[in-house]
């Protein structure tokens, strides 16, 4: 059934660490609207008005307190709690749809894992749970490329797993209306969220003459409306239908996590996007990986085309296990 | 002129370019079927690029055009 996913489609990154190898029991991600008591004097109701800042507390519980595994939650949390204003953060990348590519996940721009708890109970065995402060915005994307092994150069054009944008699960926009003009003005039941010369896929548009559906370039009206390059004055507005994003305009942040790396000398992935599915050009370039666990996160402005892939390219011989994942700003 | 990378790029040649444009686009080329890209790195010489995309790879900086015509010899005296 579509839209329901179960324990088994979780996967959790933590610099380049799989922290579900240590069974992991629960996984918590929480945004939080921070808000202020704005109830005065007389009023009998408590009153919140959010202030425009969001938080993202992160949670996981319950994995086991393993010493030996070097893949481990206690070989990457062991001491990590930081205690210097000038510690690092980590890249956490986070999914609940399952590890292919297309399936959504979620990146974080930073974090701090705050609390690191180890638990040993009678009749039990021993656990760890860590709590993680986010600094900065909860990223939400599609991966580019699954977690998988990999033993000399590849793309995922020659293995046909590119991706197309409008297939990834994401925010589908509802349409009330499109004018009788030229060019015809698309009216939006909510905030359309859109910048001039973002590309949407529309699709159930009924009695617009000419027919609006399809891939179209916007220009911003207001917040609600936008129109595109169709003459309807002629013909009618139609009505009903909705839109997804993409292509935008706002840049993209990507992500990738190494969780196993051998032999190899070097590795480079990098994130490539398309405007016509023919060509396609470098987005986003990942450092140098020399070893492993690798996580980084990188961020690019500008135009972010609707075909996405990935492409690595190692030096020497070995294995590398690797993820990637693209999040439009 | 000649076409020249600015950016990494990837497209396909010959019979893979063939078979994208028959299904209209890679994404639409039934998995399985394997079509191998070729891939020119900044600074690289593209002129074999599919011709659809080279207006669109223009716009986005990705390539440009060079005039790689050659230069005149130069002009020597004769008898010295």
């Amino acid at each position: 059934m579509a839209g329901k996913f179960g324990g088994g489609s979780v996967w959790f990154l933590v610099d380049g660490y799989d922290v579900l190898t240590a069974k992991a029991k629960q996984l918590a991600l929480k945004v939080t609207s921070k808000t202020e008591a704005t109830a005065g004097l007389g009023d009998t109701w408590d009153a919140h008005t959010p202030i425009g800042r969001s938080m993202v507390t992160l949670t996981q519980g319950g994995a086991y307190f393993d010493t030996t595994a070097t893949t481990g939650l206690h070989a990457g949390f062991s001491g990590s709690v930081p205690s210097s204003a000038q510690a690092s953060t980590r890249v956490i990348c986070v999914g609940f749809g399952g590890n292919t590519i297309g399936a959504p996940f979620f990146g974080m721009e930073g974090a701090f894992s705050s609390e690191y708890e180890v638990l040993a109970e009678q009749d039990g065995l021993t656990k760890a749970n860590v709590g993680y402060s986010i600094t900065g915005q909860r990223d939400q994307g599609a991966i580019v490329q699954e977690l998988e092994a990999k033993t000399s150069d590849w793309n995922t054009k020659t293995g046909g797993e590119q991706l197309d944008s409008s297939t990834v699960p994401q925010r589908v926009y509802a349409i009330t209306s499109n004018s009788q003009a030229n060019p015809t003005v698309v009216t939006c039941a909510s905030p359309h969220g859109l910048t001039t010369g973002d590309a949407v896929l529309i699709s159930g548009v009924s009695g617009s003459s000419p027919d609006i559906n399809g891939e179209q370039t916007v220009t911003v009206i207001d917040t609600t409306t936008f129109s595109v390059a169709v003459n309807t004055s002629a013909g009618t507005g139609g009505t009903g239908g909705s839109f997804v994003k993409i292509t935008t305009q706002n840049g993209a942040v990507g992500y990738q996590q190494v969780t196993a790396f051998s032999g190899f000398s070097g590795f480079i992935g990098k994130i490539q996007d398309s405007a016509d599915d023919v060509s396609y050009a470098d987005l986003v370039t990942f450092a140098d990986v020399t070893s492993g666990p690798d996580a980084e996160r990188v961020e690019v402005s500008g135009q972010v085309d609707r075909y996405l892939s990935f492409d690595g390219n190692v030096t020497g011989t070995g294995s590398i296990t690797v993820l990637a994942g693209l999040c439009r700003l | 002129m000649r076409l020249r990378a600015k950016n990494g790029i990837s497209y396909p040649v010959g019979d893979a370019l063939a078979l994208v444009r028959q299904h209209g686009g890679l994404t639409k080329v039934p998995k399985g079927a394997k079509v191998p890209y070729k891939r020119v790195e900044a600074g690289g010489f593209c002129d074999d690029l599919p011709e659809e995309s080279i207006a669109l790879l223009l716009q986005r900086g990705d390539i440009e055009i060079v005039d790689e015509a050659p230069k005149a010899a130069p002009k020597t005296r004769k008898g010295a």
